[in-house]
């Protein structure tokens, strides 16, 4: 029967299937459109702090691996770098959104813990630091990561 | 023997050349995000890869054309012009992502600008196309490849519970740090990123280049099964290692060097040497293959002058297609700014959606008898791959919305 139908493609293909064509794609645009925007604020909060916290949790396992004498130092500052540019797309994305007044409180600290976090990120990627000083540093990250929770 | 030594060769290169910069991404996120949860996707993928090399070889074998030489022949130059228009834009993102993905490692290692390194990735690529040979360029990236089982040796190292991550392919759970609609974008992106369509036109055209005949049809079924099955073990294992690792800590591997941390974790700092080592050679051998599918393609479609083995001047519009391609895609890679993780997933959601476009007409001529004669396509055949290319095609046209919806 699949081998029937599949010799036959070319007929397929060859049939005048214009309007069906066209009715699908606007039905895709216009379930795009309806969806765009659609986020509502706690979903998209919920997506960039994950995201955040992420970039955190992983800039402070590489700054402990360092520590530990697990990573390399170039392998150290460019995850670091890397991570720093990762946290400033979500600080922006984060500081887009419009909270509802009510959380609007803990909307601010969570910005401003993160910007914090990607302060302190980028400063370690770019000057680099040594492996006595990357536990301390892994620890005030994890800090910041924490505040992200609250 | 000789026979037998090829037969373990291929099975090499297809281990070997499995990994590429969509499995080390998808798989990463995946167990990052989902745990166990999607290797059905994985194992789904393989299953329908395996069947395609299969057929491609045998396509070869019997009728000793390339792929898009049929294409054009079978279905005529206007129709064959949309799987072509359709790779072009696939193939030219996924070049990039490779090229992008090969210059990170050297960017991971060193520290040194990763816009140079692209460029002196797509320097290194363009001259082993210029000069290398179609064997060399075939077998010698993907036998370094096989160091991408260092992840399969990492998934030993971190006491992978065995039984659980096979429970899971047959009965997923979409639990999580993601959210659905990632789950599905995810399980999209690896179906794309396994069934990577370039494959069928670089392995007919390889088939055609070192003139197969029909002895090839057992050792090429042979090769398909255990070279691309074992092949599946190496991206199967990034999974289990970012499930292990990486998802307890709350990491989201949504950045390459994210993925090597596995590796730091099970190896110490040796983990970030092999790391880099595997993205490096995985991500220039896919880049070698797909530059190379390209000219194949497009000349095989166009009814051009081609050949690996032939000098510039007697395929000239050959070799100056894939230098053109690599340029393309290292100034996408080098100066757009880019993202190489968020450019892979674009790409292979992008392939997975056009897979129905480039199969169709493939498993109809796997049923011509006019070139497969008696060794057209079982039905078991079809039905399999006709099945997971309309769930790939289907999870893949309803992730977009789904993470739009997301908020993505």
């Amino acid at each position: 029967m699949g081998t029937i139908w599949l010799r036959y493609t070319r007929n397929v293909s060859e049939a005048n299937c214009e309007p069906r064509t066209k009715r699908f794609l606007l039905f895709l645009l216009v379930l795009s459109l309806i969806t765009v925007g659609c986020g509502s604020y706690a979903s998209q909060a919920e997506k960039n702090l994950t995201k955040a916290s992420s970039d955190i949790a992983g800039a402070a396992y590489v700054l402990e691996q360092f520590g530990n004498g697990e990573v390399s130092g170039p392998y150290n500052r460019t995850s670091l770098q890397e991570y720093a540019k990762s946290m400033q797309k979500t600080e922006r994305s984060l500081q887009n959104l419009n909270p509802p007044p009510a959380d609007e409180e803990q909307h601010e600290r969570a910005v401003d813990a993160l910007s914090r976090a990607q302060n302190l990120v980028q400063e370690t990627g770019q000057e680099g630091v040594s492996r006595e000083e990357a536990p301390e540093l892994a620890r005030r990250l994890e800090g910041f990561g924490e505040e992200l929770k609250l | 023997m000789k026979r037998y030594l090829s037969v373990a060769l291929g099975i090499l290169t297809a281990i070997g050349g499995y990994v590429d910069v969509g499995a080390i991404v998808t798989a990463g996120e995946a167990g990052s995000k989902f745990g166990f949860g999607l290797l059905w996707a994985m194992v789904l993928g393989t299953i329908c890869i395996i069947f395609l090399v299969e057929m491609v070889g045998r396509m070869g074998a019997m009728g000793n054309k390339a792929y898009a030489d049929i294409l054009r022949e079978k279905f005529g130059i206007k129709f064959a012009l949309l799987p072509l228009a359709s790779e072009l834009i696939a193939n030219f993102l996924l070049l990039a992502a490779e090229i992008g993905g090969a210059a990170f490692a050297f960017y991971l290692m060193t520290g040194v600008s990763f816009q140079l390194w692209t460029v002196a990735v797509a320097l290194a690529l363009w001259l082993l196309l210029w000069r290398g040979s179609f064997s060399l360029i075939e077998n010698g990236t993907s036998i370094l490849g096989l160091v991408a089982l260092c992840f399969l040796i990492a998934a030993f190292e971190l006491g992978t519970p065995w039984s659980q991550a096979a429970k899971e392919v047959v009965l997923p759970s979409i639990s999580g740090s993601g959210s659905p609609a990632e789950y599905f974008n995810i399980a999209a992106s690896i179906l794309g990123a396994i069934i990577s369509p370039y494959l069928l036109f670089f392995y007919s055209s390889g088939s055609e280049e070192e003139g197969w005949t029909r002895k090839m049809i057992r050792s090429n079924r042979i090769i398909a099964v255990v070279g691309m099955g074992f092949g599946s073990i190496a991206a199967i294992s990034i999974i289990l290692v970012s499930a292990m690792v990486l998802k307890p800590l709350g990491i989201q591997a949504e950045a390459l060097q994210t993925v090597g941390l596995g590796l730091v974790e099970a190896f110490g700092i040796w983990g970030v040497y092999l790391f880099a080592a595997t993205l490096f050679i995985t991500c220039f051998g896919a880049a070698t293959e797909i530059a190379l599918a390209l000219s194949f393609e497009v000349t095989q479609i166009m009814g051009w002058k081609y050949g690996e083995e032939k000098k510039p001047k007697n395929a000239a519009i050959f070799n100056l297609i894939f230098p053109l391609y690599i340029v393309g895609s290292t100034l996408l890679m080098g100066l757009s700014g880019i993202d190489p993780v968020q450019l892979t997933i674009y790409a292979t959601i992008f392939t997975a959606l056009i897979l129905p476009v480039v199969v169709v007409p493939f498993l109809a001529v796997m049923n011509d008898p006019m070139y497969l004669r008696d060794q057209t396509n079982h039905w078991f055949a079809n039905a399999a791959v006709l099945l997971i290319i309309v769930l790939a095609f289907i999870i893949s046209i309803t992730s977009v919305p789904l993470t739009i919806i997301a908020g993505g």
